[in-house]
């Protein structure tokens, strides 16, 4: 069965591949296949699905509908939030392309979100941050040591942001962002 | 194999072969004259004879006998021992005057062995065992040829009946083939022995050439016959079914010796979702304002001044049961009305069960106000992971 | 930007609409399969094959995982086209970890008479003892490619409790395997561990006669992208 005997149409194989690789990039200047989302930061653009009539995964909750199961989900959503709070500088505008924050910072933001052990939090949120990363809902540079938001929140609708800009502007403030001396 | 030429008086031989013979089968005698009709009695057999082998040249008494089958009844215990003496499987001693002690025979245990085996793989093994002990036969210098030629003609006539029994399976039905066949069917292990036996008598026996092209033409059929299983099988329906096919030793043999790449290459052309969990705006906001916070939980909020009918405190471990309970839920609910399961639950597992258990028994409690709802879909499953617990709702009900 | 669905769509008023999406969602991104009673859109034979068209235009078609529940997967031709990009696949590791969890939750229990239905899914579990001990896997990668597996839903984690051991099994990715799939799973599963079973050879001689000509006989085809 050689693929090509089944004439696959080439925009569909785009969008299937599109799903099973997450959330592929490649550069900017290169084409976009039709009937995905495009996200781009200006030098590189991210592949992501384009649902019908922009409906989420967020539906299935109406439904009554189990997603996918993720292990502790509500630890994945709060280092996200830390996250946000510190690269979506600007919440008024789409979170979608940020700046770069200090991973660091980003540790510090949760660890004061949360309870206990901070050198255990910090731990737990930088395996966090490596799979919000994983499945682009930030792009994690780790050798610069800076996050910034992924491609996939350029998914959310305008319209479902507001009780999380509200949100991000009452969670702490990272400290102030100096060049920390050590990386975690 | 008896030598072609009678060489003792022929009498005395068909004597001494049915006297192997009934040794052979007297553990699946109903009695002297017919096979066992209940799979227990050959049990009993077999339960003597493990007995005898233990005891020693000293053999068994009567009731050490019926002591080792003291779980049979009396009648079927007397009934067996009759004919397993009768058939000479087991032999009466007598090592002083009025000392009856048994004995057992030692082909018996060989038939049985062999008849256990059989039933295990429907004669495989001993086609292999055959095949192999041929092969030596035929390297013996002091093999004749008739007796090479009665070998041969041995195999040729337990292919073809191999072939008969496949052919009829692969008409029926695909539940009984796929049930039979691997019992029947021929690896090419066995297919390449059988061809490499055929083809030594040839060499060593020229003049054999009918009988080995015979042999050749079963073992063909035989090949044949196999094939026409397989292919049947695995035409057929069903998507994990034929995995029964091969045996659970061939699997974790497979399984633990394979290399990282031979294990890898099962899944090479399989494609598969890339994780993409969904992170609604909402969720977020849910998730840090019910997560555990830095600054010390609220003080306990007031209980709902729900009644506490009939609770005395001289129930003594049932109220203060109930109590702990109410504890534990209101823990988990700090004052809220409904919490999610899935974050309740977000902690280590052991702490996580023991909650689990705790909120099911407070929503079963009929003097306490609280529910606990699971959406449809996923069952919830308090032995499982938190992985898999499905969205479900701590809430307290009106009181 | 078009939206690649409103030809389908447009057709239908609000509510068949809506019915039409949600079924999608449901199916695209449900972890089980999800029942036709909750979801009109699977339930109507004609809404059901609007949805197999949307479904198709991302690769994918409708699998009918149980009797009245539905999930989606890719289609085996678009399967086929994209396993041959290696990017696509997943990496060694966690295919033989995955491959492992297949032998010991499903073949295993399979040939030892304790599973009934015809499913990759499966309630017995591999014991991790199992994997790091009895395996020739290194144990250095072992532990971070489970934790992918999990994160990707292609093995679930049982936690130890009462008389079970604990372990893996096959994860709700499995769901999506369309049936041209499963059977090519159970087929490389037998060619691996019993090359040389009459059963290996048939499968390498329907799979020699199906590619020499160019016309493919399966009886199973769904619909084409």
């Amino acid at each position: 069965m050689t693929p090509d005997e089944h004439h696959v149409d080439p925009q569909v194989l785009a969008r299937a591949r599109a799903r099973v690789l997450g959330a592929p990039s490649q550069p900017a200047a290169d084409p976009v296949p039709p009937g995905l989302t495009a996200a781009s930061d200006g030098d590189r653009v991210w592949l992501l699905p384009a649902w019908p009539d922009g409906a989420t995964p967020a539906l299935l909750e109406e439904y009554d509908t189990a997603p996918m199961p993720l292990d502790r989900a509500g630890q994945a959503r709060r280092v996200l939030a830390a996250a946000l709070r510190c690269c979506w500088t600007r919440p008024d505008d789409a979170p979608w392309p940020s700046g770069d924050a200090q991973v660091t910072d980003v540790l510090e933001v949760y660890a004061g979100m949360s309870r206990g052990d901070a050198d255990l939090a910090r731990r737990w949120a930088t395996g966090e941050l490596r799979r919000l990363a994983d499945t682009g809902w930030l792009l994690v540079d780790e050798t610069a040591g800076t996050v910034r938001t992924g491609p996939r929140t350029a998914l959310w609708h305008e319209d479902t942001l507001a009780s999380l800009r509200d949100l991000l502007r009452r969670l702490p403030a990272p400290p102030a962002s100096r060049p920390e001396a050590a990386a975690p | 194999m008896p030598d072609d030429a009678p060489s003792l008086d022929d009498a005395l031989v068909g004597e001494a072969v049915l006297g192997v013979y009934r040794q052979m089968f007297a553990a699946l005698a109903r009695d002297s004259g017919a096979v066992v009709d209940d799979p227990e009695l050959v049990d009993v057999a077999e339960t003597l004879l493990a007995a005898f082998a233990d005891a020693g040249e000293d053999g068994l008494s009567r009731e050490q006998m019926r002591y080792v089958c003291r779980r049979y009844p009396t009648e079927t215990f007397e009934n067996r021992l009759r004919v397993l003496k009768g058939l000479g499987a087991v032999r009466e001693v007598f090592p002083k005057p009025n000392q009856l002690r048994y004995r057992a025979s030692f082909t018996s245990v060989v038939g049985l062995m062999f008849v256990r085996r059989m039933m295990l793989d429907g004669g495989q093994s001993e086609m292999h065992r055959l095949l192999a002990l041929e092969q030596l036969n035929v390297a013996d210098p002091r093999m004749t040829p008739a007796q090479a030629r009665d070998g041969a003609d041995g195999l040729a006539r337990a292919f073809r009946l191999w072939s008969v029994e496949l052919l009829t399976l692969t008409n029926g039905t695909i539940e009984e083939l796929r049930e039979q066949a691997p019992k029947l069917w021929g690896t090419e292990e066995i297919m390449q022995r059988a061809e490499r036996l055929h083809g030594a008598i040839l060499r060593r026996w020229p003049q054999l050439d009918r009988t080995c092209t015979d042999l050749r033409a079963a073992i063909y059929a035989y090949g044949d016959a196999s094939r026409r299983a397989a292919a049947r099988l695995s035409d057929s329906a069903g998507t994990t079914r034929n995995l029964t096919l091969l045996p659970p030793e061939t699997w974790r043999t497979f399984a633990r010796t394979a290399s990282r790449d031979e294990l890898a290459a099962v899944l090479d052309a399989f494609v598969f979702d890339a994780p993409a969990p969904w992170h609604e705006p909402s969720a977020i906001v849910t998730a840090v304002e019910d997560g555990p916070k830095a600054t010390p939980p609220r003080p306990a909020p007031p209980r709902p001044a729900t009644p506490d009918p009939g609770l005395s405190a001289d129930t003594g471990g049932d109220a203060a049961a109930t109590e702990r309970l109410r504890e534990v839920a209101e823990q988990v609910l700090r004052g809220r009305d409904r919490v999610a399961v899935e974050d309740v639950l977000d902690q280590d597992w052991t702490t996580a069960r023991r909650v689990l258990a705790d909120l099911t028994s407070a929503h079963a409690h009929p003097e306490l106000p609280y529910r606990l709802t699971w959406s449809d879909g996923m069952a919830a499953r308090p032995q499982g992971s938190p992985t898999w617990v499905s969205p479900g709702v701590f809430e307290r009900t009106a009181p | 930007m078009t939206d690649l669905y409103e030809p389908l769509l447009r057709p239908y008023d609000e509510k068949r609409r809506a019915e039409l999406v949600a079924a999608f969602t449901a199916v695209e991104h449900a972890a089980e399969p999800v029942a036709e009673l909750r979801y009109p859109a699977l339930r109507e034979p004609a809404l059901r094959r609007v949805l197999g068209e949307m479904l198709a235009l991302q690769g994918r078609v409708l699998i009918r995982a149980r009797p009245k529940e539905w999930t989606s997967g890719y289609h085996d031709d678009v399967a086929a086209a994209l396993a041959a990009d290696p990017a696509c696949v997943p990496p060694a590791e966690e295919r033989a970890v995955l491959a492992l969890v297949l032998i010991h939750s499903v073949a295993i229990p399979r040939a030892s008479g304790l599973l009934d239905d015809d499913s990759w899914l499966s309630p017995h579990p591999t014991p991790l003892e199992e994997l790091r001990r009895r395996s020739q896997l290194p144990i250095g990668e072992l532990e971070a490619a489970l934790r992918r597996l999990r994160n990707a839903g292609l093995v679930g984690q049982v936690k130890a409790g009462g008389d079970d051991a604990g372990g893996y099994v096959p994860g709700p990715q499995f769901h999506r395997l369309t049936a041209g799939a499963r059977r090519r799973l159970q087929e490389e599963l037998i060619l691996a561990a019993g090359p040389d079973s009459p059963l290996a050879a048939a499968i390498r001689a329907r799979r020699r006669g199906r590619t020499a000509p160019p016309a493919d006989p399966s009886r199973d085809r769904e619909r084409t992208p």
